[in-house]
Formats: C-alpha cells, structure tokens, sequence
C-alpha cells in the first residue's frame, strides 16, 4: 500500500525506488533466462538416441520441470507433461531424445509399453519423477541414471536473488540490495528446499523492502545493507 | 509512434480519466492493425488477471504518415475498481495501451503502455 | 503470522448477500445439507473405501498365511490408500455430526458493501437443529485481510496468502441450554487497509472466521468474506 504523498513515481512503481523496474520475483520475470541459469551440477543435457533413461528426482518445487526445460532448450525433443486426472491416459512420445514431466502418473500399461519402444529405437528419455521407475526402465532394457535434486540451500539461493536482482536493474542505476545470509537462512528453512516457496517468500522480502525505500524516501544510492524480515510479518 | 497527453494521470474511482493519445510517425510502413485501450493487470506472484475497461476508438486508416492525428477519449473509472495497488504478492497496474502490428515487410509489433493512477474515493 | 494453511482458507468465493429488514444476510452454504453434495461425495467414499478396503484385506489375508517382505510392502502400499479411506469417513461422519447438529451458521451486517475506515456492527447466529447445548462451550473469532494469488509453475498449481492484517476478538463462552448459539461484535475496517480486490488469480481479501466449540462436537470454523469498496469513510 503505497502513499500518494510519496513520490508519484514511486505510487505507480515502489520498485523503482530501489532501481528495479519490477519485482525480481513476480511470475513471468525471464527465470529460465540462461543467463540466470543456476548451475547445480546437471546443467549439461543428457546424450541422446542413448538407449536410456534418465530420471530426475525430488520433492515438489526443487526444480524437475526447470531442468527438464533447461535440457530440452539444448537438444530438442518433445516434452509431454501428465497431468493428475484423465489427463494421464495419453501414450508418451518416443523420440530420439523425449522429456516426460511427472511421469510417475503415466499409467502402467502405457508406460511400460513406451519403455520397451525406447529400448528397442535405442532413444534417451528424460523424465521429471516422484517415484524411482530404474527397476522398470532397466527390465525393459534402458540403462538408468538417476539425478537426484538436492533441496534449496542458503548459498544457492543468495546466488540466484543477485541475478533476479540483475535482471530487473534498471541501466546506470546502482543497486545496494543484497540478501543478507540470515535472511537466506530463514527464507530456505521456510521454503523446506523448495525453490518456488522460497521465490515466494523473495516476493514478499522484495516488496517489504521497496516499500521501506518508499516511506523513508531512501535516496538509491546508497545501499540497503540489510532488509529486514520481520516486515513481512507486521 | 504514439504520445500520450493525459488530462489527469491520478483519478478516484467513479471519476473520469481523460487524454488524448496523438498519433504521428514519419515511417514508411503504416500499421495494417491498431488498437487502443485503458485496462487494469496484475503483477506479482500470481497468474496475471487483466480486464479492458474501454476501448479507444482507432482504425489503422486514420493513421497516415507525416502526420499528427489525435485521438481524444474520456472513460469513467467504475467506483468498484480495483484502485492501483502495491501489495507484497500483488500488484494492480492501470495503464493505457496503444498497439499497432505493421506490414509483414517490416515484421514488427509495436506496443506502447502509460500507466496512471487510480487511488479510492 | 504471515500465511494461512490449507484448513484455514475460506472456499474464496465473494457472495452477495441476501437484503433482510434488518440489513444484509449471509448464510454459510457449507454448513447446510446439499443432496448433491451428500451424493456426490458418499459415491466417491464408497467407491473408494470399497476398493481400498477389498485389496487391503485381500494383501492382509496373503500377510498373514505367508508373511514376507514382498506381501508386507504391497500391505503398506494398499495401507495407504485404505487409511486414506479411513480419513475419508472420519471427516464425512465429522462433517454429518456438525450439519445434523447445527443449522447453517449466518451473519448480518446492517450496512454493505464496508468502506475503508468504516466501524460497524456484526451479528452471528447458529440455531441448533433441536435440543439445546449441554455444558460450556465458546466462541472465537479473526477479523482479517489478507492477498491470495494462485500461480501454476511447473506442473502444478499453487495457492500462496501473505496476511496483511489480523485481529483476534473477543472470546465468548455459550453457557449450557442454549439453543441458538450468537456472536455480537463491533469490527473496523482498517483505514489505511486496501479495498477487497476480487480477480480470479489474485485476491485481496477481508474475512471474519467464526469457531464455535461445543462440547460433544467437532469444533467447526465459519468463514464470511466481505467486499469492501475503495471509498474512506
């Protein structure tokens, strides 16, 4: 709730107050951006027309679909996703190299059928799952390598609120905003690892501090060392 | 492109937005498509929501090279709103948008946006 | 605290309340009886809770003639499933013992829609289906606003609140032979708090949640949400 007492300027937009031209959290910021591309080990895509499969692993929000997404921008493929409900009864797609999202929803029938197809036209399939579906892929003839996704840490996630922070920065506008190691610690034990839960919580930290720069007609240029949580909890 | 000249860039709700957005461009490809209008989107953490509240009336005829047309419109902000709001996992953005897709030779859109506020009464 | 859980959160949906002599009326259409909810609902349980149920005893009866570790992990796997039955009925005979017990709980209002800065009056009542309340029980309420957005990211849809602000009121306590359970306070809607906001992905919300607990009764929590107009008193 911005004050029209304040700057016009900052009532149609709190962030510019701190050089952003939005918040570095808000949906539709370019996330998958490779530029914002988060390296945490799997970054490179698996080889295709391999004869197998790699399955991804982790909890929900720990980044499966962004990986997904990340490998196929590298190499191509057809990506189907399952949906819960009816929407699982579609045949997954067999290609040199095919991404499956949530596929532990594939009906049984079809999803040993479309392993078995896999091995016998040697493709690579990438799947985004919650169960572990080696013993499957490997009696229907699929060597198996399995990532599993280590959930949000403090570092990572101070890494990753810099280069939102640098994609919304407005040009030669200098930017004092940093995430302080305890807020990072407290927003991961919060978000239990996930990163969509802890870009929620960055929201929230963003726009508490955009509207802190407001009310105290914070000049810009001198930086806000540390933003302070607890406003998210008035 | 376009310019756009607001009346009244801060308005309460029930209270009438009014401005002229003035046409005028030396380029060579004139818009085979155009359109205007004052509409109300969200930001933030959420799925955008967006709703027109009124339509500028525009043809990409009246819109001739070389030369200033303008475009006068006025519109009652409904008393319901929304108002402009900055919240923590939402933003309400009032604006007014002009578009105008040019001919396939030039492969450009060209959309230009002028936010303004709406405050309560 | 900064957000709501699941159990906490309002169905979300803004109704227009009925005009009545003395204002405007609300009635919480969650705690009536629906034959087609009633329906719907008891031929998913039973479904459910059939099949559940049927495997469940078919891998128990196999556990118990041949216990190993095989027959012991598919018991666990249907377990699952079979407890999600158990849970099922649980919350339906819940759900039965508060409607078969209660009539819908409702709320007037004398003036609506609410504007910012506005102080008014808010009446709840819960009449009981018959008899009267047998020993102490009580009465709390939340006066709140809070954003509500729902976003799909990934493969999945979620929903995220951030209170803006929240005020307990004053506890009441129902004293024995009561046969309608009401609920008088005086509210105000903050003035510098934002109006509702009411879109189908973001929400700005004001609510007044309403727990009435009896003793022999599942304590049941009524949510009543408000529109408040961008207009200052």
């Amino acid at each position: 709730m911005t004050s029209l007492r304040l700057n016009p300027k900052f009532a149609l937009n709190p962030y510019l107050a701190l050089g952003w031209h939005a918040n570095p959290f808000a949906l539709g910021e370019p996330v998958m951006a490779p530029s914002l591309w988060i390296d945490r080990g799997w970054s490179q895509a698996p080889v295709p027309a391999a004869q197998q499969l790699v399955q991804v692993l982790g909890n929900k929000g720990f980044g499966k679909t962004a990986h997904l997404r990340h490998w196929q921008a590298q190499t191509g493929g057809v990506y189907a996703y399952y949906p819960p409900g009816w929407g699982r009864f579609k045949v997954p797609p067999v290609q040199t190299i095919a991404y499956w999202d949530e596929a532990d929803r594939i009906p049984a029938p079809l999803l040993l059928a479309a392993l078995g197809r896999a091995a016998r036209t040697r493709a690579t399939l990438v799947v985004g799952t919650h169960t572990d579906l080696s013993r499957l892929a490997k009696f229907s003839g699929l060597a198996v390598q399995t990532i599993r996704l280590p959930p949000l840490e403090a570092t990572t996630l101070r890494i990753w609120t810099e280069r939102q922070i640098q994609a919304v920065r407005l040009p030669t506008v200098p930017c004092g905003v940093e995430l302080s190691s305890a807020t990072a610690h407290e927003i991961t034990a919060i978000a239990q690892g996930s990163w969509r839960a802890a870009a929620d919580e960055l929201h929230i930290w963003a726009a508490a501090i955009a509207h802190q720069a407001v009310r105290e007609g914070r000049d810009r240029r001198h930086p806000i060392s540390q933003a302070d949580l607890s406003l998210r909890r008035r | 492109m376009f310019e756009m000249h607001f009346h009244n860039k801060l308005v309460t709700v029930g209270n009438e937005l009014s401005g002229k957005l003035v046409w005028y461009s030396p380029d060579l490809h004139l818009p085979r498509q155009a359109s205007a209008f004052v509409y109300w989107y969200t930001e933030g953490r959420g799925d955008r929501d967006d709703q027109t509240i009124f339509t500028i009336p525009l043809q990409p005829e009246q819109l001739i090279r070389d030369q200033r047309v303008d475009f006068p419109f006025a519109v009652t902000i409904p008393h319901s709103g929304p108002i402009t709001y900055n919240g923590s996992l939402i933003r309400v953005i009032w604006a007014v948008q002009a578009w105008v897709k040019l001919p396939r030779s030039s492969k450009r859109d060209h959309t230009q946006t002028w936010p303004f506020l709406v405050m309560p009464r | 605290m900064s957000t709501l859980t699941t159990d906490q959160l309002s169905d979300g949906r803004l109704i227009v309340p009925e005009r009545v002599p003395e204002g405007f009326l609300w009635v919480d259409e969650k705690g009536a009886w629906s034959e087609d909810n009633f329906l719907g609902s008891f031929l998913f349980a039973l479904l459910w809770c059939g099949t559940s149920f049927s495997f469940f005893a078919v891998w128990l009866f196999n556990f118990l003639t041949a216990p190993h570790v095989g027959t012991f992990l598919m018991l666990l796997f249907v377990g699952v499933f079979a407890g999600a039955g158990v849970g099922m009925i649980w919350k339906g005979l819940r759900w039965l013992k508060i409607i078969s017990t209660f009539h819908p709980g409702e709320v007037l209002l004398a003036s609506y829609p609410l504007r910012t800065g506005e102080t008014f009056r808010l009446q709840f009542r819960r009449p009981l289906r018959r008899g009267y309340i047998q020993g102490l029980g009580e009465i709390t309420a939340k006066w709140l606003c809070y954003e509500w957005v729902q976003y799909r990211q990934g493969t999945d849809t979620e929903t995220r609140t951030h209170m803006l602000w929240e005020q307990d009121l004053p506890l009441m306590t129902i004293s024995t032979g009561t046969q309608v359970v009401t609920y008088e306070t005086k509210l105000t809607v903050l003035p510098e708090g934002p109006p509702s906001f009411d879109a189908k992905h973001n929400q700005v919300r004001w609510e007044i949640h309403i727990s009435v607990d009896v003793p022999g009764i599942p304590q049941d929590t009524t949510h009543f949400r408000f529109a408040v107009v961008p207009e200052a008193v």
